[in-house]
């Protein structure tokens, strides 16, 4: 790409932590996935975590998501001050944490639309009896909810055109644009996104990078993101810091020029000679 | 003709409770990909148990919303002590789970009614036939088609209007994704539950009626399965349709072809039509085409 971070970015302020994930274990059978990870987020930024195939990015993010059978050994998940560390992923999405999934988790068989409105749900107030027979309230309630996802969602997104289609029909790459919509619509405080440059080309990724930004800064969203992700072109461009994890420690912090720099991450994840590769642009 | 016009319209009305019992199977299958085989004897325990309140004295009516307030109660049980722990498990156990439920509850009614065969005493529904010009329709199969069917819609504007179905119907679709965007899976299952129980249930009340009950009832949970294949087992309305249809087969068979062919062919050549169907509609009529992108 040709852009520079700096171009990207606007000045915008980093607060205080709006997450805190203290000295979190998390064993598979006899493999230590998570190994005392602790790190912080803060509201605002964008952190970028990287590392090699295995290191346990995602398994932090299904720990902070929730999902079943990623409940930590041990240690704390702290959100907005809340310690969420056991609680079920629904009742994670009410507070605001919502997600991308590395693997096209869409409801395949509804339309775009429908997808996107679903996200919203949890916005809406209808109860079963206006919601059954759609009169007064409920009519106003989701007329207010789609128009906002028009002019919001499938504006920051660019997928007005696909409204109408059947989701599971559509590209790969419309798909993965869908899933942050999806995840915009829920107007989460913390957005985790699981390799959203995953199988894109490199125009997909121009445009993905772009709505993330618009994520993160535009006054409507003010998202705080978790990125995971490979590619160091972008993650080096967006990011406000970048941690490091291998095999499930984390062995950096800070600023991506920082990071980039060290000895152990080049040795780790980059491997010695590749030194080009970090330098994608 | 008369005849005919006979045997398809009493086919219609039984199947009218065949459509029930498929709506218990489809419901389940749909949200979780469990094929639940315990669906006769939910049937069975809703006869039952709307045979007991009967019994008590009570009026039918009563008794038919008693046994739904049990079933509710039943269903929640079973998802909380059998189906919840086995979450995120492969769907094969699960379906082994069930068919350990069935024998189970299978046995619980044989305790407690003994394995003897009881009817609804006195009769809920008049014995005289209705006339209409002349064709004969017994009263029984007329309102028992009326119960199932009043039954079946409020489940499906339930299925489909609400939001704890559309709930049902996300998680039904993609489980991660619907549990990251605020809805617990948990509640989804015991959902499921409740109205397959209440569907089955609502079958067994009426089914007894008309032949009696005993515990051979719940064979009728699996004579019911080509009616959900054919429908397409994860089409809500597509399992109606199939119950309905199912009805209609079950009759022509035994009155046009087991004269020829004496015994069982009332309730095989329902299964013969559904390995047709299979060859030529491996979905089923209503079923989600899966086209999956590579």
């Amino acid at each position: 790409m040709e852009w520079k971070r700096e171009e990207l970015r606007v000045e915008k302020e980093i607060g205080e932590p709006i997450l805190v994930v203290e000295n979190a274990m998390k064993a598979f059978g006899g493999l230590q996935a998570l190994n005392n990870i602790s790190f912080e987020v803060r509201r605002g930024e964008i952190l970028s975590i990287i590392g090699p195939n295995g290191a346990g990015k995602s398994v932090m993010l299904n720990c902070i998501n929730g999902l079943p059978g990623y409940r930590l050994d041990s240690g704390r998940i702290v959100f907005d001050g809340q310690d969420i560390t056991n609680w079920p992923p629904h009742k994670r999405a009410h507070i605001g944490i919502s997600r991308t999934f590395q693997k096209i988790e869409l409801f395949g068989g509804m339309t775009v639309l429908d997808n996107v409105k679903l996200g919203r749900h949890m916005k809406m107030n209808t109860g079963w009896w206006d919601g059954g027979i759609y009169w007064g309230k409920a009519v106003k309630e989701e007329a207010k909810h789609r128009k906002w996802i028009e002019e919001k969602v499938f504006e920051t997104c660019e997928i007005e055109i696909y409204r109408n289609r059947i989701t599971g029909m559509l590209p790969y790459g419309v798909q993965k644009r869908i899933e942050l919509a999806r995840a915009l619509a829920m107007g989460p405080r913390l957005l985790l996104l699981d390799e959203p440059m995953a199988g894109l080309n490199l125009e997909e990724v121009e445009d993905m990078t772009r709505f993330i930004l618009d994520a993160n800064e535009e006054k409507e969203w003010n998202c705080t993101i978790i990125l995971v992700e490979h590619d160091m072109g972008v993650v080096m461009d967006i990011s406000d810091r970048v941690i490091v994890f291998d095999w499930g420690a984390k062995i950096a912090d800070g600023p991506p020029e920082e990071v980039q720099n060290k000895p152990e991450v080049i040795r780790a994840y980059l491997g010695e000679v590749e030194e080009t590769y970090i330098t994608r642009r | 003709m008369v005849h005919f016009t006979e045997i398809v319209i009493t086919g219609l009305l039984v199947g009218g409770i065949y459509a029930a019992i498929a709506l218990g199977w489809a419901i389940i299958f749909k949200t979780s990909g469990v094929i639940n085989l315990a669906t006769g004897e939910l049937t069975m325990i809703g006869g039952y148990t709307c045979f007991a309140l009967y019994s008590f004295g009570l009026p039918f009516i009563a008794a038919l919303l008693g046994m739904l307030v049990i079933a509710i109660l039943v269903g929640i049980l079973t998802e909380r002590l059998w189906l919840r722990p086995m979450i995120g498990e492969p769907v094969l156990s699960v379906i082994m789970v069930t068919v350990g439920i069935s024998f189970a509850y299978k046995a619980i009614v044989a305790l407690i009614w003994g394995a003897d065969t009881r009817v609804f005493s006195p009769p809920v529904f008049p014995l005289e036939p209705l006339m209409l010009g002349p064709i004969h329709i017994s009263q029984v199969f007329l309102y028992s088609f009326l119960v199932a069917g009043i039954m079946m819609a409020v489940l499906i504007y339930f299925f489909q209007r609400t939001r704890t179905g559309l709930a049902m119907q996300a998680t039904a679709d993609d489980e991660m994704a619907a549990r990251s965007m605020g809805i617990p899976a948990s509640s989804v299952y015991r959902w499921t539950w409740i109205i397959a129980f209440m569907s089955c249930g609502i079958a067994g009340a009426l089914l007894g009626n008309i032949n009696g009950l005993n515990i051979s009832i719940s064979y009728l949970g699996l004579l019911v399965l080509p009616a959900v294949v054919i429908g397409g087992m994860n089409s809500i309305p597509g399992a109606v349709a199939g119950g309905l249809i199912i009805g209609v087969l079950e009759n022509l068979g035994d009155a046009y072809i087991s004269p020829f062919f004496p015994g069982g062919v009332k309730t095989t050549f329902p299964f013969l039509v559904m390995l047709i169907i299979m060859l030529w509609k491996p979905y089923g009529f209503w079923g989600w085409i899966k086209i999956e992108r590579m």
